[in-house]
């Protein structure tokens, strides 16, 4: 071969030698989440006996007040929380949830959303342990949407939970606490705690509740 | 030379060197082609052309383009978190066209071609043409041209080795054979850099720039045939890893790994069959892969890997005559691009794009020690995304014996990359998306630039640029839509904005000492937001020193003063912007090296002052280095 066809070939070599670097992908060791706990014996949605552990993802953090993570992080299917069933979260497809999270959107069981006839009420810069008597009226649930909005959903009655910093992009839940009548008839107090995680993804969305009265278990 | 570069050269009463900037050991004769498309000598373009000859190269210490870049006046360099970026008389990184020997380079992220993956150990000269060169050039030549030329062999048997190693774990090896002789050369190179990530913030866990390995390794050769003909091929590849830490204000984590292979390979042709006329033709093709991946530490939800592969086939026909006074040149480019990424909305991106340029350098007028040369140039550029672009240009130039005036006036223009057509990104960590706009149009531009260049002594010169620009239908942007916690933002054609400015430098050369000073003022303006256009330093003086000392030592040493430069920020989240100013910037690099029989030994500083470190204005902090370079060559 003579030197002006070697070098030829030495081009073509050079010419196909991207694709030499092989997936990082799948060369990567992935950090992975932590595994998850075991899931715990289901629970039954109409008691509320004590002696029914608590649903996956909620803990107990003082006498008769609850913290439940919920895993939004699907921009699609709805994460519905049964206040009523100890926390209890799945799809929302049944009629016993109260309010549902899908990323930054929160709906309630009531109005356009659901025949549950949730409503809720914000009492702005009170902490979930200090609210005393809450104001009777004022209640409000999910509406219908308004065609001006483009956005084809409900007007959420809690669409207004969090501040949204368009710097950082990072929201913060507004101070305040949130009262819920539940579908069964019972008021909780809730109050927004994180939109991330200790590991920082976003929409695992934190919230704290007990019932307003009597205070009790859920 | 070219018989048509000797044509052409033959026209001028009188040889001009007075564009000739930096450093000792230049070449007698300073050929380029980035002002016309032709072999042409550096004192008879049309257009102020600025050119790092390979003595200015090594004289420097740098090791990548954007080191070499960032003290020349007029033109700025950021690191960004994509990459080296550069701006040419104020204009955006993407308004700038890169060209490797004539093929454009692929890879722009944001607009950005990263120019520290360009080392300097294969790069014969560095031209650039600021201000508009659409009419020969078309899109993305609105700023300017950076022409990358890359070495090529030269008759004889030369082998070369330079090493350096210096702090922040910089490494760099680089080697070439070459071999030839007047019928045909070749010259096979090789490289090998690395360094460590960086980071000037302490309180999160964010590097600020990623660690990196890089290979490289290019071939050329050059056949002539014929007395009046020749043939050149040439094939590289480059591989670069890189290794870092992202954070985010929600506190989440992520590795992140990127590696990046960008492959050219290029044939071109010359013919002269008489002593006016000059026949080219270059077909070329680039592959560009970028891989990037994301590992959130703790969790998987931010979790990402992408892949986007670019691909180039350019031809182009050119035929160079000289009749009587004139000097024309008339071409057809072909251009066959496409895209794969995981990013885009389609997943998938083609285009296809024809132009046809001409340009005629006439020679109005001629005496003895000068001539006025008017330029007429346009070009047409057929696109089949949007259609046609018009660019014209013309620019006259009045050389004397120690004096070249020139003026220019054109258009130029940039047709929308792929990112800003069909781009859909969703950041899930911070909330927001990132979608393109199929409907875009090409931003256009109308710009004048003069110069002035005097040499009234072999050891003084001085020029003068100044330069002003108006761009409508800049791509930006716009106005985000916020849904609940998500932004969704959209490419648009939304701004205009003006440009203006003058680069001046000085140049003398008392005794053994080298000296330059240089001085950059700019103006700019957003006319749809009414304030300056973000990030543009205002004033900047550059100036560097070498001097030749006994026993073959050499020091040289250079400073780079940045006025502030303004940024605009919605910090208190009230949703205007507020503007934010950096400090000013001194930067001081220094080295000392001997030389000796194709030895070289050498050590120096670079950010001697470790200045830069804020968040927006980030640059790589002191970095002390040494190293060896050496060099035989036997003539044939």
């Amino acid at each position: 071969m003579s030197l002006p066809h070697r070098l030829l070939a030495a081009c073509a070599a050079l010419a196909v030698l991207p694709g030499c670097v092989q997936d990082l992908a799948l060369l990567h060791h992935w950090d992975d989440a932590p595994a998850t706990p075991p899931t715990p014996p289901a629970v039954d949605p109409d008691t509320s006996d004590t002696a029914v552990p608590l649903a996956t993802g909620t803990t107990e953090i003082a006498a008769g007040v609850w913290s439940t993570e919920v895993d939004a992080t699907d921009a699609v299917a709805w994460v519905a929380v049964d206040l009523d069933g100890r926390g209890e979260q799945g799809p929302r497809d049944g009629s016993d949830w109260d309010v549902a999270l899908r990323r930054y959107d929160v709906a309630v069981n009531g109005g356009a959303s659901g025949d549950g006839g949730v409503e809720v009420l914000f009492v702005p810069d009170v902490s979930l342990t200090d609210l005393g008597t809450p104001p009777s009226s004022g209640f409000t649930t999910d509406a219908p949407d308004v065609p001006d909005d483009d956005d084809e959903e409900p007007e959420h009655a809690m669409a207004d939970w969090y501040a949204y910093d368009s710097t950082s992009h990072v929201l913060t839940p507004h101070p305040g606490t949130w009262v819920i009548r539940s579908t069964r008839g019972r008021t909780w107090v809730l109050a927004f705690h994180s939109y991330y995680d200790d590991a920082g993804t976003s929409a695992v969305v934190t919230f704290h509740w007990t019932e307003l009265t009597p205070r009790g278990t859920p | 030379m070219t018989v048509l570069a000797i044509a052409t050269a033959a026209l001028a009463a009188a040889p001009s060197e007075t564009s000739e900037p930096d450093e000792a050991d230049e070449p007698v004769e300073v050929v380029v082609v980035t002002a016309s498309r032709s072999e042409t000598r550096l004192g008879d373009t049309p257009v102020a052309v600025e050119v790092l000859t390979r003595a200015a190269i090594e004289a420097s210490g740098s090791e990548t383009l954007a080191e070499l870049l960032e003290e020349r006046p007029g033109i700025q360099i950021e690191d960004t978190v994509v990459g080296s970026a550069v701006r040419l008389q104020g204009m955006n990184p993407e308004h700038t066209l890169i060209l490797v020997d004539g093929q454009r380079v692929l890879g722009r992220k944001d607009g950005v071609v990263d120019l520290s993956r360009f080392t300097l150990d294969a790069i014969e000269q560095i031209e650039i043409v600021k201000g508009p060169s659409s009419a020969l050039y078309g899109s993305d030549a609105m700023g300017g041209v950076i022409h990358i030329r890359t070495r090529r062999a030269r008759p004889g048997v030369s082998a070369g080795l330079h090493m350096r190693s210096g702090t922040l774990a910089r490494n760099d090896a680089a080697a070439d054979l070459e071999l030839g002789d007047e019928r045909s050369r070749h010259r096979i190179g090789v490289g090998w850099h690395s360094g460590s990530a960086w980071d000037l913030d302490p309180g999160d866990p964010a590097t600020t720039a990623s660690a990196f390995q890089q290979i490289q390794a290019e071939i050329t050769s050059t056949f002539r045939p014929a007395a009046d003909a020749s043939v050149d091929a040439s094939a590289s590849y480059l591989q670069r890893r890189l290794q870092g830490v992202d954070s985010t204000a929600t506190g989440a984590v992520s590795d992140t790994r990127g590696a990046i292979e960008d492959a050219r390979a290029a044939v071109g042709a010359w013919w002269t069959p008489d002593a006016r006329t000059k026949v080219s033709a270059r077909l070329s093709g680039s592959l560009y892969r970028a891989q990037h991946l994301s590992d959130q530490r703790r969790a998987d939800a931010n979790d990402s890997a992408s892949t986007d592969t670019e691909r180039l086939v350019e031809s182009s026909v050119q035929l160079d005559r000289i009749e009587g006074d004139h000097a024309l040149t008339l071409g057809v480019d072909g251009l066959a691009q496409g895209i794969d990424s995981d990013r885009l909305g389609s997943s998938k991106g083609s285009r296809r794009r024809i132009g046809v340029f001409a340009q005629d350098v006439w020679t109005a007028h001629s005496w003895e020690h000068g001539r006025l040369m008017v330029v007429p140039g346009a070009r047409f550029d057929g696109d089949s995304q949007f259609g046609p672009a018009v660019t014209p240009r013309l620019a006259g130039a009045l050389t004397a014996r120690r004096v070249t005036v020139r003026l220019s006036a054109g258009t130029g223009y940039r047709a929308p990359d792929f990112r800003e057509l069909y781009l859909l990104f969703e950041n899930p960590g911070v909330g927001y998306v990132v979608a393109g706009n199929p409907d875009l149009r090409p931003e256009m531009s109308a710009q004048v630039n003069g110069s002035l260049e005097l040499a009234p002594s072999e050891r003084f010169s001085a020029s003068a640029q100044v330069h002003g620009a108006r761009i409508r239908d800049l791509i930006a942007i716009g106005t985000p839509e916020i849904t609940g916690g998500t932004e969704r933002f959209a490419y648009e054609n939304i701004e205009s904005a003006v440009t203006a400015g003058v680069d001046v430098q000085v140049r003398g050369r008392p005794g053994p000492v080298d000296l330059t000073l240089g001085y950059a003022a700019l103006v700019t303006r957003d006319l749809g937001l009414d304030r300056p256009l973000e990030g543009r330093v205002p004033h900047r003086i550059t100036g560097a020193a070498a001097v030749e000392l006994p026993l073959a030592l050499r020091a040289r040493a250079q400073v780079g003063v940045a006025s502030p430069r303004t940024f605009f920020v919605d910090a208190d989240g009230d949703g205007t912007d507020e503007a934010v100013k950096t400090a000013s910037q001194v930067t001081l690099d220094a080295r000392a090296s001997w030389k000796r029989d194709g030895v070289e030994v050498f050590a120096g500083v670079d950010n001697v002052l470790d200045t830069g470190s804020t968040e927006l204005a980030p640059t790589t902090p002191r970095l002390l280095y040494a190293g060896l370079t050496l060099r035989t060559r036997r003539d044939r």
